[in-house]
């Protein structure tokens, strides 16, 4: 039998937590038998898990501290917190109900600011001399190409075309570019391959950029679209958050 | 889902006679979790109280203030701090009545309890002056029974006394996990999913806590082997 002193040697270095367990029950399968056994053998840990027990069952019996006051509300104080049908909606807004509008409004914000450039960028580049697109160089039916204005015919100076401006042949007239007529040999069409479109000197500039009633209602609607669907998304997430800032209650956290 | 109209056997209850602690007749746990009639006669007297029946609220609050305030009182060890954070707990409850969501109102009562528990600490954390004046107070000590000696009833104030200060110096964590556990009869899932914590955090709260309890309580040991 090893004396006291020992004992409390060897008793320092079980597993008191595992002990602690086993005295309520909750060592878990697996470790069941390791607290059974250090229980057994050892008499602090069987004295450990008793007064573990003891503390569990008089904690239980701890009496209730009987209430100062009676906590029902009153009408009074019933209506002040209840607040006005504005205060229970931004109240409401604030709720986990509505926590999916705030990813979605954000989600809006992004879409309309992206809108919104989409729609200003053919303007900013109306107004900056910038590389004229195949697109804004189609010649418009019944206007006179400036190929065919310019001095092409005495062989100086001649016109440039961008990359894949088709030529159309003299004498056909009331067709657009983007229908040519069946009797027209497109290998006839005569394409240079001039990366950009310089204006010659004595050359006429004021090409239209658009087709009529395609690319600059689009821009319109974009940007008129973009700028709504944001201001809309702005007020939402700045209501959320206005709401948020008075009315989150740190309690429900 | 709720009915909007509630069954009358579960609208025409008296509160008062289906408290937590008065269903306990048969030595279970004072306040074991309530069964599936309770949950539905809140949930019944919590949509009342969404459409503005204020009678209904009060019911529930008669039902459940008796269960907030022994919780509570533990936990901060101050009558008055606790009797402020019911209080506030209750109004919490009221404001927010229509976010109830899940089957039982009340673990989420007893959050927003606890919740308003650990405010009264963290302000008592920042100004230390008086942590613990409850110690000073002698009124709240266990009713004696009719049966007991002059010695026993001191015996058992003195335990419930020493009991109660050495909860108050484990850590708050800790004590909360206890005193719902050994006092409230919560099991280990509904503590943590009340304070939020993992099952194994609250298990090894409650076991640490148990083990400084021990500590503190070395030179008592007598009073508790009663």
């Amino acid at each position: 039998m090893p004396n006291n002193h020992s004992l409390s040697a060897e008793h320092r270095r079980h597993d008191h937590l595992l002990v602690a367990r086993f005295a309520v029950g909750d060592a878990g399968f697996g470790q069941d038998h390791e607290a059974a056994e250090l229980v057994r053998r050892c008499n602090e840990c069987a004295a450990l898990a008793a007064e573990i027990r003891a503390i569990s069952r008089s904690v239980g019996k701890l009496p209730a501290a009987p209430r100062p006051r009676d906590f029902r509300l009153t009408a009074e104080q019933a209506a002040r917190l209840r607040g006005s049908r504005l205060d229970r909606w931004l109240r409401t807004i604030t709720g986990s109900g509505w926590a999916t509008v705030r990813p979605v409004a954000a989600v809006a914000l992004s879409v309309g600011m992206v809108m919104s450039v989409v729609g200003v960028l053919p303007i900013l580049g109306a107004a900056t001399p910038a590389p004229a697109s195949t697109f804004d160089q189609l010649p418009v039916a019944g206007a006179p190409s400036p190929e065919h204005t310019s001095d092409s015919r005495n062989g100086q100076g001649g016109p440039v075309a961008s990359p894949g401006d088709a030529q159309i042949p003299p004498g056909v007239e009331g067709v657009t570019s983007a229908e040519p007529p069946a009797d027209i040999n497109l290998s006839d069409a005569y394409v240079r391959p001039t990366p950009a479109a310089e204006p010659q000197p004595g050359e006429s500039n004021d090409l239209p950029k658009t087709l009529p009633g395609t690319g600059s209602s689009l821009r319109d609607w974009l940007l008129l679209s973009g700028l709504v669907v944001t201001a809309l998304a702005l007020g939402v997430l700045a209501l959320l958050y206005a709401a948020r800032r008075r009315y989150n209650d740190p309690l429900l956290r | 889902m709720v009915e909007a109209t509630p069954p009358e056997s579960l609208s025409g209850v008296d509160p008062a006679a289906e408290t937590p602690e008065a269903a306990d007749a048969d030595g279970a746990p004072v306040g074991k979790p309530v069964d599936t009639l309770q949950h539905a006669r809140d949930k019944a007297l919590v949509e009342r109280a969404v459409g503005g029946d204020l009678e209904a609220f009060n019911q529930l609050v008669l039902i459940y203030q008796d269960y907030l305030f022994a919780l509570v009182v533990r936990v901060v060890h101050d009558r008055d701090s606790a009797a402020d954070a019911v209080q506030e707990a209750l109004f919490s409850c009221y404001r927010n009545l229509d976010r109830f969501r899940g089957d039982s109102f009340r673990s989420w009562l007893t959050r927003i309890a606890l919740n308003a528990a650990t405010d009264v600490l963290r302000y008592r954390k920042r100004r230390p002056a008086d942590p613990y004046p409850e110690w000073e107070d002698d009124s709240w000590q266990p009713p004696a029974g009719a049966e007991a000696s002059p010695e026993r009833r001191t015996m058992r104030r003195q335990t419930a006394r020493v009991l109660t200060e050495a909860l108050a110096e484990i850590t708050s964590d800790q004590r909360t996990a206890i005193v719902m556990y050994d006092v409230e009869g919560f099991d280990y899932q509904e503590i943590a999913d009340i304070t939020g914590v993992s099952l194994g955090t609250v298990k090894s709260r409650i076991h640490r806590g148990r083990l400084a309890l021990r500590e503190l309580l070395s030179d008592d040991m007598e009073l508790l082997r009663e």
